[in-house]
């Protein structure tokens, strides 16, 4: 049996899994300041009258680390930058205790000059005496040579052996500096208190006599032992918009390129899948302003949802993107889409006399029928979506390539078919799918789809091997790992190295996926010294099983 | 958290990783692939305002508007050249159509050695994609832009200046290391164009050993005010990258901060990528700097790991050298429009001069015998007869009616194309006819 958790920002679903039905499903109300106790309420609840020795896994999709960070409750975090030449570093000086100290790693992990640990010792001293509890190392090109990110964190365990370090190689094996330092300084504002969250739940769920693995859902879909998520809790963010993309894939057989849309309260998120393949985010995920290197599904967001405040603007209707507390038909003080559906007999949700009442000024004002009213605020919201997807294909559609084969052969994504799921799903699927002129489908149990997403979400890990036959090195900073090689390393070899690699760290079965793989002659006056190869594998997301809907 | 360009720039970065003229030629796949390290791990691409597009394809007519190839375009011409032209012609439509301020393209092969007449590859270039670019603009928003280009390579851009030799509405500026101290050996003050366009080349040789200093005093005191006083529509910053203190094939000691610096200064719509081959310590960090500079952001802290400020010292005798011929060139340009024609070009009705060009990457030689109409209401008709070693072609006689040809010239042409064709000699004649954007081959 496979239960799992998805926190929403009302909301907590919870549900339990066996084989390819649904057991049970739990929804409570989230308590965000106290969410290791709306975790194990809902375990309670969902364990009731089961063999727990039966539930194999546990997969928990928790907000945590979004609230922490949004909260701003947190203590002072340093950042010590090692960003050597190049964009000015201000720019990213995220931290309001960043503190810059000369040296410098090159595009080949050259060590192109020294730390000046006298430089280094007096900076984090600086630090500490204004008061800052924990700090972040993020060095240029740390991902193809640690070594200076290693050195003060050992200079820091020297001195101060209380603090928590992050090192920015450590997170994600991809370059982009600026985001690596965003994922540096984001990781060490919640790792304290994430490791206290983790510690509430084993307990929790000790003392409730559960003893396997629990896992928590990363933000590409999929997951993680808990454990190991102490050592990059940021890994943890933004699962939710993930839960529901694998939850749509839970619940249907996708074919060809398929448009999901989450209708929720306040907004409406968008994935895409191709051949049941969610997409991926391929530069890293936007938390609260920051641009970050954590590997994310696609998902984007319009301020447009059921319960969002609906106006007129300048003769035209505008949905969003402000909410107030609730619909009208529920004793909410404004109109919205979700009492424009009541209306026309599409939704039964409470009152259609409220429901009208609320509609009643925007009809006078535009000189409409309730109806036409009513239909034209639907047609709006259709509109928003249409333009939205279509911007984003638009993007997606003209994505740089850097090879002659890739730009002569790059296929247009054209969307055939929608899966909608969401409160006001069941009433507004036909009418976006016929303006979108594609076929659609509305999945059963959708109103639990994240938490099945979250249930049935698989170990998944991505790394990147970087090996620089010349220097005779390959590493995979995902792993720590620096191995030395003579110049016959090549391509095939750095392929199976990373495969082993992988396999033997990650419990999974399932196959692992090459993504990348190029390599490119070193040639110095006219002679071949050696390769640059690069690898990225990874183990698919997926799911373990669907759901017979 | 974000960071905002001042100037919206137009960023087609294509490194072309599969393909190379050869495995260990500079012109290989390894050659951007530092820079691509270098834009992504500063987070360049993230800037709000930066903006990356993919190349297009240049068309095959858009050769044909361009170049003579020799015997015909399918023959000379390869898909990458295309793409490299095309990202050229990105870059341009990109600004001509106010999507973006700025557009640079770090492309691949470069093309400024590409002549006008093509037999095959020169330094490292087979077609022009700068010119093939230019071209493509005037024939879609109108064939009287007025175009400058600054060529900032340590090489003559020999083939562009050879394409717009005889065009008065296009400016082409070179700074470069002396040709006689570097390919391709040609280049100097004197070098100021044909008849028709007398004054709108400028060569500016600079000695071996100038630094950021001597660069920055010749755009200061020559070029800024040259372009001043043209007020082009469209300004192109042909930036070969192979100045730099650490390039290979050259004996220059411009820094990624005189970059920078020149670029901003400049402040071109355009920049393309030409020569430059240090692939580890200059490309990276030039590209950088010049991406900033378009930008309208910092690039202060840009900087290379071996640098070392003795590099910036310049010895008098270059800084006196490099004055003089400033002051040399800015009369020239002063007086260029009260020049007599005839006189300066010691002719009456036909300008004639030979060529002797030498195909490098081809290990071809051809001979250049090139007649020009003097005409007083346009550029005037050209004719080229050219006959390459070795080749299959025999000699071939290349006609061409200016942008802004008379109905004389034009008449003449047509004439003088159908005449050509009944004659022996030539086993090949080309028309091409720049006013009706028409390539004819009696082929």
């Amino acid at each position: 049996m496979k239960l799992g958790i998805d926190i929403g920002g009302t909301h907590t679903d919870g549900v339990l899994i066996d084989k390819e039905q649904i057991i049970t499903s739990t929804k409570i109300t989230t308590n965000h300041n106290n969410l290791s106790q709306t975790i194990l309420t809902n375990c309670q609840k969902l364990m009731a009258d089961i063999d727990i020795q039966k539930i194999d896994s546990i997969v928990l999709s928790t907000t945590l680390a979004t609230n922490l960070i949004t909260e701003g409750n947190y203590p002072k975090i340093g950042l010590i930058l090692i960003p050597g030449p190049g964009l000015n570093p201000a720019y990213y000086s995220y931290s309001p205790y960043t503190e810059i100290v000369s040296g410098s790693i090159d595009h080949r992990g050259r060590e192109v000059k020294e730390l000046n640990l006298q430089e280094v010792k007096d900076k984090i001293g600086k630090l500490f005496k204004k008061g800052v509890k924990q700090l972040g190392v993020c060095g240029k090109f740390s991902n193809r040579n640690p070594k200076q990110e290693l050195q003060i964190k050992a200079l820091i365990e020297d001195n101060y052996p209380q603090v928590e370090i992050t090192l920015g190689h450590q997170l994600a094996g991809s370059l982009n500096y600026p985001r690596r330092v965003a994922t540096t300084y984001l990781n060490s504002i919640i790792q304290k208190d994430y490791k206290e969250f983790v510690r509430e739940i084993k307990v929790g769920l000790a003392k409730l006599g559960f003893k396997e693995e629990v896992y928590i859902l990363k933000a590409d879909g999929g997951t993680m032992p808990l454990s190991e998520s102490i050592k990059v809790p940021i890994e943890s963010i933004n699962s939710g918009p993930a839960a529901s993309i694998m939850g749509i894939l839970s619940l249907n057989k996708l074919r060809g390129a398929t448009i999901g849309l989450d209708i929720g309260g306040t907004t409406t998120d968008i994935s895409l899948f191709i051949e049941g393949v969610p997409l991926f985010n391929p530069e890293g995920i936007e938390i609260n302003d920051y641009r970050t290197l954590i590997r994310g599904l696609f998902s984007q967001s319009i301020a447009c949802g059921g319960d969002s405040l609906v106006q007129i603007n300048e003769g035209n209707i505008q949905i969003g993107p402000a909410r107030k507390q609730a619909t009208a038909c529920l004793g909410g003080p404004a109109p919205t889409p979700t009492d424009a559906m009541v209306l026309l007999g599409l939704s039964q949700v409470g009152d259609k006399n409220l429901a009208k009442d609320s509609l009643e000024p925007l009809a006078s004002e535009l000189n409409l029928s309730l109806k036409e009213t009513a239909e034209l605020i639907l047609d709006s919201f259709c509109q928003k979506i249409k333009l939205k997807i279509e911007e984003i294909l638009n993007k997606l559609n003209s994505q740089a390539v850097y090879t002659i084969n890739e730009l002569l052969s790059s296929k247009e994504i054209k969307v055939d078919n929608l899966v909608v799921i969401g409160g006001p799903a069941k009433a507004l699927a036909p009418k976006i799918a016929d303006s979108l002129k594609l076929d659609y489908q509305l999945p059963q149990k959708s109103q639990v789809a994240n938490a099945i997403g979250a249930a049935l979400a698989q170990i998944t890990q991505k790394c990147t091997l970087y090996a620089d036959t010349s220097q005779g090195y390959y590493q995979i900073p995902e792993f720590e790992l620096r191995k030395q090689v003579n110049t016959d390393f090549n391509l095939d070899q750095a392929k199976e190295v990373i495969k082993v690699e992988l396999k033997k760290r990650v419990k999974s079965e399932a196959s692992i996926e090459v993504i990348n793989a190029q390599s490119f002659n070193l040639i110095r006056g006219f002679n071949t010294v050696g390769q640059i190869i690069e690898v990225i594998a990874q183990i698919k997301p997926g799911l373990e099983r669907r759901i017979h809907s | 958290m974000r960071i905002n360009a001042k100037n919206k720039l137009g960023l087609i970065f294509f490194p072309a990783f599969d393909w190379a003229i050869s495995p260990t030629h500079p012109e290989r796949e390894e050659r951007l692939l530092y820079t691509k390290d270098q834009i992504l791990e500063e987070g360049i691409l993230d800037i709000e305002g930066i903006e990356e597009y993919n190349p297009i394809v240049a068309s095959k007519e858009d050769v044909a508007r361009t170049h003579i190839c020799v015997p015909n375009i399918d023959s000379i011409v390869t898909m990458p050249h295309l793409i490299s032209a095309g990202g050229a012609i990105k870059a341009g439509e990109l600004v001509m159509e106010d999507e973006v301020d700025k557009a640079f393209a770090i492309i691949r092969p470069p093309g400024h050695h590409a002549f006008q007449v093509v037999h095959g590859a020169r330094g490292f270039c087979t077609i022009n994609n700068e010119a093939i670019m230019v071209e493509h603009l005037r024939h879609k928003y109108g064939s009287d832009l007025k175009i400058a280009f600054v060529d900032t390579d340590a090489h003559l851009a020999d083939g562009t200046q050879n394409i717009y030799y005889n065009d008065p509405n296009v400016l082409h500026i070179s700074l470069h290391q002396d040709g006689r101290t570097l390919y391709p050996g040609t280049g100097f003050v004197d070098d100021l164009g044909g008849p028709g366009a007398y004054g709108r080349t400028i060569n500016l040789p600079l000695p071996p050993n100038t630094t950021d200093e001597g660069l920055l005093y010749a755009l200061d005191n020559l070029i800024l005010p040259i372009l001043d006083d043209f007020k082009p529509d469209l300004l192109i910053n042909a930036a070969g990258q192979d100045n730099h203190y650490s390039d290979p094939l050259t004996n220059m000691r411009i820094s990624a901060q005189g970059y920078a610096k020149l670029n901003d200064k400049l402040d071109p719509d355009l920049a393309i990528l030409q020569g430059g081959y240090s692939i580890e310590s200059a490309l990276p960090y030039v590209n950088v700097g010049i991406i900033l500079a378009m930008a309208g952001l910092d690039y202060s802290q840009i900087q290379e790991p071996d640098y070392q400020p003795a590099i910036k010292e310049q010895s008098p005798k270059i800084t006196a050298t490099i004055k003089r011929d400033v002051e040399r060139l800015l009369r020239v340009w002063e007086n260029k429009d009260k020049v007599d024609i005839r006189k300066k070009f010691n002719c009456k009705d036909y300008y004639t001069t030979t060529r002797n060009i030498y195909y490098d990457t081809a290990n071809i030689s051809e001979n250049q015998s090139v007649k020009i109409k003097i005409c007083a209401d346009c550029a005037g008709l050209m004719m080229i007869d050219s006959l390459a070693h070795p080749s299959s072609h025999g000699k071939i006689r290349a006609i061409i009616i200016p942008h802004n040809s008379c109905n004389q010239c034009s008449k003449l042409g047509y004439q003088e194309y159908q005449q050509a064709k009944v004659a022996s000699k030539f086993k090949i004649v080309y028309l091409q006819d720049k006013k009706q954007d028409e390539l004819l081959s009696s082929k």
